[in-house]
């Protein structure tokens, strides 16, 4: 009997297909995406439970510096930073407060920076608080306390907005005191309360 | 039943002392010196490691059948990868001010060549059972590492314990312990200290083990002796 090719074809076909089947390297990707879909499907069931609302969490850590009540959100989309800062958040508080969230590039973390509150409220500075930050213990983590930040309390925005850019001799050079051993620290604290200073002038004042 | 319990066991103990991944096997080195600036960041990082050490061994023990052998290092990674992903974004909702301080170091820990090479050499031969004991002992033989380091660069670098500023000391703290130069100092003076302990300890109960197996063997030399004194009396 004569073996018709259109016979042979399919068995050929067949004996591949199994043979793909009981591969090794199929039986490693099907493992491979096994694995990926039930730890995926543990993160999402953990994400559930861990989600962050950033909104949410800011409001109550600036509840927890500055009593400030209701708060509005100022746009800072469109705002040209300074150098070495950016303005990540800014609020109107209800007692007329502006609570600017101002982020130092400049730190000895340099890869997380300095982010600090900054509270003006009529020109002036009321109050400045950490928000986050990882300076050295003990050494840098000294500008971020509230002995340090307290020297920035009652300083006029517009001074601080300009820095020691001035030249007229008849302004007195900003009094702020550095840390000895904490330079860069100091140095990220003095640029990100004037960042949100100059933010203040630029954007809310006006 | 008695080799059971030993095989259980062992692995546990062989992590905090015998093969103690810190000062024994100096493994884990970059997280041990970067973040041990502060006890509390470094018994935080112990405690993450040592959660991503017991979920991962027990599952790849428990798929080690399952796994290819061509495959097996990307499945690892995938494995570890998702359960520090967890510890990640439980750290961020629930600790967020020591998720911001360790920053990177979390996600970094995907990388962690203890978790690597307890999956590789452990958990990849062994059952599900020894192998959590395993990643238990490690982990918390890495915690104890990074949290006596943390104590003691935040005692001498910033004059607190566990962030609580001790009086007078703060005043006169060495900062070169809480920078990288200090890291290095206390790594080093701690290994030296470790070994030297753990191996005067074993030298002890070898001493006292080939003493007894010396007086073992001496009794059992000594019984037909005494058979053929006795018997050359009779």
């Amino acid at each position: 009997m004569i073996k018709k090719p259109a016979d042979k074809k399919p068995t050929d076909f067949k004996k591949r297909q199994k043979a793909f089947f009981k591969s090794e390297s199929l039986k490693a990707v099907a493992v491979l995406a096994i694995i990926a879909l039930v730890t995926s499907l543990i993160l999402s069931v953990v994400y559930r439970f861990t989600a962050i609302d950033e909104a949410e969490a800011m409001r109550k850590k600036i509840n927890d510096v500055y009593n400030a009540g209701t708060i509005t959100p100022i746009d800072v989309s469109g705002y040209d930073n300074k150098a070495d800062s950016v303005i990540l958040n800014a609020f109107m508080a209800e007692d007329g407060a502006c609570v600017v969230v101002s982020k130092s590039k400049k730190a000895y973390n340099a890869a997380q920076g300095i982010t600090l509150f900054v509270i003006i409220k009529d020109g002036r500075i009321a109050k400045v608080a950490n928000y986050s930050s990882s300076e050295t213990p003990g050494l840098g983590s000294k500008a971020l306390e509230g002995a340090y930040l307290e020297q920035y309390v009652g300083m006029r925005a517009s001074r601080l907005a300009s820095g020691d850019d001035v030249t007229s001799p008849s302004i007195p050079p900003l009094d702020i005191k550095y840390i000895s051993g904490a330079t860069k620290s100091s140095t990220g604290v003095r640029i990100a309360v004037e960042a949100a200073a100059a933010f203040y002038i630029k954007e809310v004042a006006q | 039943m008695k080799d059971r319990f030993k095989g259980v066991i062992e692995p546990f103990s062989n992590g905090i002392v015998k093969n103690n991944p810190t000062f024994r096997l100096v493994l884990g080195t970059c997280p041990t010196l970067a973040i041990t600036t502060a006890a509390l960041n470094g018994l935080t990082m112990g405690l993450a490691t040592t959660f991503v050490l017991i979920c991962s061994n027990f599952l790849i023990s428990l798929l080690r059948n399952v796994i290819p052998d061509k495959v097996r290092i990307p499945a690892y990674v995938m494995i570890i990868a998702a359960f520090v992903t967890v510890v990640d974004m439980v750290m961020a909702k629930f600790l967020p001010d020591l998720h911001k301080t360790l920053g990177l170091y979390i996600p970094l820990i995907v990388v962690n060549c203890i978790i690597m090479a307890r999956a590789e050499a452990f958990s990849n031969q062994n059952a599900p059972l020894p192998s959590v004991m395993d990643g238990l002992g490690t982990g918390i033989g890495f915690t104890l590492a990074l949290t006596v380091m943390g104590i003691i660069r935040e005692f001498l670098g910033a004059g607190s314990f566990f962030g609580i500023e001790i009086p007078y000391l703060s005043n006169y703290a060495m900062t070169i312990f809480i920078m990288p130069a200090g890291a290095f100092f206390v790594y080093g003076f701690l290994i030296v200290l470790f070994n030297a302990a753990v191996d005067a300890i074993q030298k002890k109960i070898d001493a006292k083990s080939a003493g007894q197996k010396h007086h073992v063997l001496h009794a059992e030399s000594a019984e037909p002796e005494a058979a053929n004194n006795e018997g050359g009396a009779e």
